[in-house]
């Protein structure tokens, strides 16, 4: 044990020697990146009283830091198969007295040692660099826990990140030809498994559940391009890194995410141990893999223009572009009309399977998935809208633009989970044109079903949180934002250094068209359900507002001038008369 | 001892080895020849464990050598390029091999170097060709394996260089008994220091044996007519299996697949004036035996 340990030790020393060029341009960069990376991500603690919300672009920027960082570890792991995609390398290495496994291990090993270890060194010496700035420079008031917890995060994210694009370039090394194919496949491989289940909780598992009382979505994905990736991370985050502020879930799913990366990194010892020389010429082993990656490829550019009729054609025309470049490579490999067939239904069979899937996903409405989050715990503020459609436009409006003459909202105040539930499921007594196989293949992207000229109902919500500073300052989080300046306390009264027009995004929505709605029986149906409920009439000249509670119905009404964009508030009495 | 039975290696649907047996004694320096492409590197590294035969066994002393830690272990190889790891220096190539190799002599490795003054602290990256080889040669030595494996080890040295390379190898070979194999164009070289050889062409054995045996195997004769020679179809209508015969008016010389007396004997029954052996060297017997199987190619500027 003691003497394979010494040898690993010494492998791991010689690997450090011979790839001491990347090694150390490595080293230079995890300095700069993270520490740079420290100061930008403490966007709601020390960025945000300077920068407002540009804090949060810093914070983003923290991330997109880290690219360099993954472009190295893939050449880098790219260097340590030397002996699989160089000829005399091969010659030299192959010989040594190591059996395939040890050699494996010791690379595996020597990307432990000298990648994964100094950038968890580097981190924790970034995080106490933040501290102590944060302690001297800007004499902050945020508990060191809140501050550390949210840097943690990246650096949480960045091992999960690195062994997770280590595992999937070591596969990838394992089975290409040469460093050039094995760094090309390894950045498509790992941008390709990101975003997969980013698509496919997104635009799949979400955008069905946005369909259980309709089945159009337009609004969600027409107009925010990079949607399901932001809707896909916020989730992410409410659900999974900080639900409570706590490290115990983070941990839980660092954990999880690295044994499912050591899994993956083991599959490519089964595929290393296949390799000899004469794979460096002729090496079938790696079709299956080039077929997986050209399939997960299509499969991401396909789900993320599934659901949007504009842009849908693109996933099948990469899929003819896949399909196309796949027969080439077999051609270049001397693959015969039979064995070209083969893999041909192969590469047809996939998609159709896929099809399959997201047909099981469609009619279950994203697999019987809940479309409240679970993190709900406290009390929620939900929203109704009812929209109308245009028939005849302002001057202001372009004609082409989808807009609605009028919208009725109905907020329901203090509500629960629950009562979230239940609204949705009022909700699903108006649904129109339930789901079919025509309004399948439109969810698809393959026929066109939808309208515009039905009314449209949709559904979301907002969690009232705070969070309470070391200075007894209650400050009043929307999701995860803590506004240091906040506008809102607890009571809905203005903080000291309010003034902050903050309007939050909510953070679940459900679109749907309505066979037609009656209004005032909805609004009896949500009060059955919570008698807290607001409800604001839209449209483009005026907004009216009813506040009803247990005590019964105050009304307000609100003139809004669209030439000179000033608001007036005009208050009514009980019978409608403005209050002068 | 290495034990090569039935080995054959496809890639790519062709053949490169082709049911190949051979059993290398240990204490031996053992020639591989053959022309351009024979296989003799690729047998040398199916020895070494770098390629995977696709049937058929190699065993180093009993045990398989691919994917085998320990039979590797045994082997030391040093290729024909000299191009690796050109960016260490002389101490860290040495250090490097250490690491794998248990037996590492440190004082073998000086007592070498000194021999040859190769600056130690230089990169191997400003060495010129034969000082690479010289370097690599020196490294093999100190790690003491059982068995040393070069492939075309004296390829592109000068006489001097080449001189210097091959007494290190001989000299540290004969001190401690390990078996060498080394592949050369050079037939003189493989003749000067190898005890057996074998001539490996398209994939296949021609033959193999220890080199006293395979010269006592062929003869060359200078036979002399009264008048003029028969001609070739009727020397070998006498029964001489001829790898080359030439014809000069009342003269013929023939180089014969026979032992010197079997070959005389035969000689003597076309009625010949003089029958007499002429010396012949491994070079021609290898020259003779590629040409007569239609492979005038052998003769490389190696050779010579």
């Amino acid at each position: 044990m003691q003497g394979s340990l010494a040898r690993v030790m010494r492998d791991v020393k010689s690997e450090r020697r011979i790839n001491s060029k990347i090694t150390d341009i490595y080293y230079i960069l995890l300095i700069i990146i993270l520490f740079t990376s420290s100061f930008l991500s403490g966007d709601e603690n020390i960025w945000y009283s300077e920068f407002g919300e540009m804090s949060y672009v810093l914070s983003a920027f923290s991330y997109a830091l880290h690219l360099p960082l993954a472009v190295i570890i893939i050449i880098y792991c790219a260097k340590l198969f030397r002996d699989v995609h160089s000829s005399t390398q091969a010659d030299v290495i192959m010989s040594l007295p190591m059996s395939a496994a040890q050699r494996y291990f010791s690379k595996f090993a020597s990307f432990i040692m000298l990648i994964v270890l100094p950038y968890i060194a580097m981190a924790i010496l970034s995080i106490a660099g933040i501290l102590i700035a944060n302690s001297l420079v800007w004499d902050s008031m945020i508990p060191v826990k809140y501050i550390v917890i949210s840097v943690l995060t990246r650096y949480y994210a960045g091992v999960v990140g690195i062994m997770f694009i280590g595992a999937v370039s070591f596969v990838c090394s394992s089975f290409s030809v040469n460093a050039i194919e094995a760094v090309i496949t390894s950045a498509i491989s790992c941008t390709a498994a990101t975003l997969l289940p980013i698509f496919c909780y997104s635009n799949l598992l979400l955008g069905s559940s946005y369909l259980t009382f309709a089945h159009k979505n337009y609004f969600v994905y027409d107009i925010w391009t990079f949607t399901p990736i932001v809707t896909c991370l916020e989730d992410l985050d409410q659900y999974y890194f900080r639900p409570d502020l706590d490290t115990i879930p983070l941990l839980l799913g660092m954990a999880v995410n690295i044994i499912i990366s050591l899994l993956v990194t083991a599959i490519g010892v089964k595929i290393y141990k296949k390799r000899d020389k004469a794979t460096l010429t002729y090496n079938r082993i790696s079709l299956p893999f080039l077929f997986c990656i050209i399939m997960l490829l299509v499969i991401d550019i396909w789900l993320y223009n599934i659901n949007t009729p504009t842009t849908a054609y693109i996933g099948y025309g990469f899929l003819i572009v896949g399909f196309a470049g796949f027969v080439l490579l077999l051609r270049r490999r001397g693959f015969k009309t039979l064995r070209l067939l083969k893999w041909g239904i192969g590469f047809v069979a996939a998609p159709v399977v896929f099809i399959g899937l997201c047909a099981i996903v469609y009619f279950t409405d994203g697999l019987y998935i809940s479309k409240a989050p679970k993190y709900i715990d406290g009390s929620l503020q939900i929203y109704i809208n009812i929209h109308t459609p245009c028939t005849t436009l302002p001057e202001w409006i372009e004609p082409d633009d989808e807009v609605f003459k009028e919208e009725t909202e109905i907020c329901v105040r203090d509500a629960s989970r629950e009562d979230y539930e239940k609204i949705l499921s009022v909700m699903d007594g108006y649904t129109v044109n339930p789901k079919s196989f025509s309004t399948f293949l439109d969810f698809m992207g393959l026929y066109k079903n939808g309208s515009y000229d039905q009314d449209i109902m949709s559904a979301s919500f907002l969690e009232d949180r705070y969070h309470i500073f070391s200075d007894g300052t209650e400050e009043y989080l929307i999701r995860t934002n803590v506004m240091k300046e906040s506008a809102l306390t607890p009571d809905g009264e203005e903080g000291e250094e309010g003034e902050i027009e903050y309007e939050p995004e909510s953070s679940t929505s459900v679109y749907g068209f309505t066979k037609g709605i009656d209004e005032a029986k909805l609004i009896e149906a949500v009060k059955a359900i919570n008698p807290r409920v607001s409800i604001y009439h839209m449209n483009f000249q005026s907004e009216v507002v009813y506040h009803i509670d247990e005590d019964g119905v105050k009304e307000e009404f609100h003139y809004n001038d669209r030439d000179d964009e000033d608001e007036e508030t005009v208050e009514t009495d009980e019978q409608g008369e403005i209050v002068q | 001892m290495i034990e090569i039975n039935a080995l054959s290696l496809k890639i790519n649907e062709k053949t490169i080895l082709d049911d190949l047996k051979l059993d290398i004694k240990e204490g031996s320096i053992f020639g591989f020849l053959g022309p351009n492409g024979a296989g003799k590197s690729t047998l040398m590294r199916c020895i070494c464990g770098v390629y995977k035969p696709t049937s058929g066994s190699i065993k180093i002393d009993g045990e398989d050598v691919f994917d085998n830690a320990r039979a590797k272990g045994k082997i030391f190889f040093v290729n024909d390029e000299t191009i690796q790891y050109t960016s260490m220096t002389l101490t860290e190539l040495k250090d490097y091999y250490k690491n794998y190799y248990v037996d590492f002599d440190e004082a073998t490795f000086e007592k070498l170097l000194s021999r040859v003054n190769l600056p130690r602290d230089s990169k191997l990256g400003s060495y010129s060709k034969g000082m690479k080889r010289q370097a690599i040669v020196i490294i093999a030595l100190a790690c003491k394996t059982p068995y040393l494996i070069l492939d075309e080890a004296f390829d592109g040295l000068d006489p001097a260089m080449r001189m210097a390379v091959k007494s290190m190898i001989t000299d540290e070979i004969i001190d401690r008994g390990a078996t060498v194999i080394v592949s050369s164009h050079n037939i003189t070289e493989i003749s000067e220091i190898c005890d057996s050889a074998m001539l490996i062409h398209e994939g296949k054995i021609l033959f193999s044996d220890e080199i006293d045996d395979i010269t006592s195997r062929f003869s060359k004769l200078q036979i002399v007519f009264r008048g003029n020679a028969p001609d070739e179809e009727a020397i070998r209508a006498a029964g001489i299996e001829a790898l080359m015969i030439t014809v000069t008016g009342s003269v013929v010389q023939i180089v014969a697949n026979a032992g010197e007396q079997e070959a005389k004997e035969r000689a003597w029954t076309l009625g010949p004036e003089i029958v007499e052996a002429v010396p012949l060297t491994l070079e021609e017997i290898f020259i003779y035996e590629m040409e007569a199987r239609g492979y005038a190619g052998f003769f490389s500027e190696g050779n010579a």
